[in-house]
């Protein structure tokens, strides 16, 4: 390990590690969490309250578009019959499971990408 | 319970962690005492900036309230901490474009000489380092501040470990052009 490294950096850079003082900047950063937590709870508390609104008046054109959505999300993407096969990739074979799928796969590249763009 | 939080910093690390991870707000208060210090200067080494250092450390103690409970492991706490930390300096870094594509600043912008005995090391160290292009600086700090190995480096950073490598080597090198007052100063000491 010690052999990847000169000696005398490497004993400037423990030097250099100062012990800093902690308590101002731990208040700081628990005041911080809490003012969060806070926050948090009210946006959800407001956000609850629109909900319940916009489900109030559009109570019927929901209902029916969460039919619809259900509807398009579980139809299968491959027909594959009423056999073993179709019973075993019906978690997966279907528009629901595809998106979520595509959607995960795309958020995974863009992380590799980013991490290797930045640093090489 | 209450009384118990007077023992928290007698307690080994991992049962606090135990205890912050069910969201009790003075077991992480006792855990931000513990490693402020090591992420804020590992920040500093890597930002050069003391004040952007602290906000940044901030950023990572915010992200392991968020997250904490997401810890398997609590013995894991310190390696998931410092991940967590390069990762704030890594999205901050790809925010800030105009770091990305920071060069190198020639030794003569550096200001009146290399190192003077009045400033500290700490200071003599950020400024050198500020010298270094950001990929260059991360992998250096990594090394020598945080102790990894130029695999775990590669690793943590996607990066070739020949690039890793490469980039440690001349930055060591780069930083001991510049700090060799205290190269000298060293060989000086063993010799008498």
């Amino acid at each position: 390990m010690t052999g990847e490294r000169d000696l005398v950096l490497q004993d400037l850079f423990a030097q250099a590690d100062l012990s800093l003082e902690g308590e101002t900047f731990t208040a700081e950063v628990v005041a911080k969490t809490q003012r969060r937590h806070t926050r948090i709870f009210m946006a959800l508390g407001g956000l609850a309250l629109v909900m319940i609104g916009v489900i109030w008046v559009f109570s019927a054109p929901l209902l029916g578009f969460a039919q619809l959505g259900a509807t398009v999300l579980t139809g299968s993407i491959f027909e594959l019959g009423t056999g073993w096969l179709s019973w075993a990739l019906s978690p997966v074979n279907n528009y629901g499971s595809g998106a979520i799928i595509a959607v995960k796969a795309f958020l995974m590249l863009r992380k590799k990408f980013r991490v290797a763009s930045y640093i090489s | 319970m209450q009384g118990a939080q007077h023992h928290y910093p007698d307690c080994p690390e991992a049962m606090i962690v135990s205890i912050a991870r069910t969201g009790d707000r003075a077991a992480f208060a006792d855990l931000v005492r513990r490693q402020q210090s090591y992420i804020r200067n590992l920040m500093r080494r890597c930002c050069g900036d003391v004040t952007l250092a602290d906000d940044l450390t901030q950023q990572v103690f915010m992200q392991v309230w968020l997250k904490l409970s997401g810890l398997k492991k609590a013995e894991a706490f310190r390696g998931w901490l410092k991940r967590l930390a390069i990762s704030i300096w890594l999205q901050h870094v790809r925010k800030n474009d105009a770091l990305r594509g920071a060069s190198e600043v020639g030794e003569d912008e550096i200001g009146d000489g290399p190192v003077s005995e009045t400033t500290s090391v700490a200071m003599d160290l950020d400024r050198a380092l500020s010298t270094l292009s950001t990929p260059v600086r991360l992998c250096v700090v990594l090394s020598y501040q945080v102790g990894m190995s130029h695999g775990e480096i590669a690793e943590l950073t996607n990066t070739p470990l020949g690039t890793v490598k490469s980039h440690i080597m001349r930055g060591t090198q780069r930083l001991k052009d510049i700090l060799s007052a205290y190269a000298s100063g060293a060989s000086k000491e063993q010799m008498s």
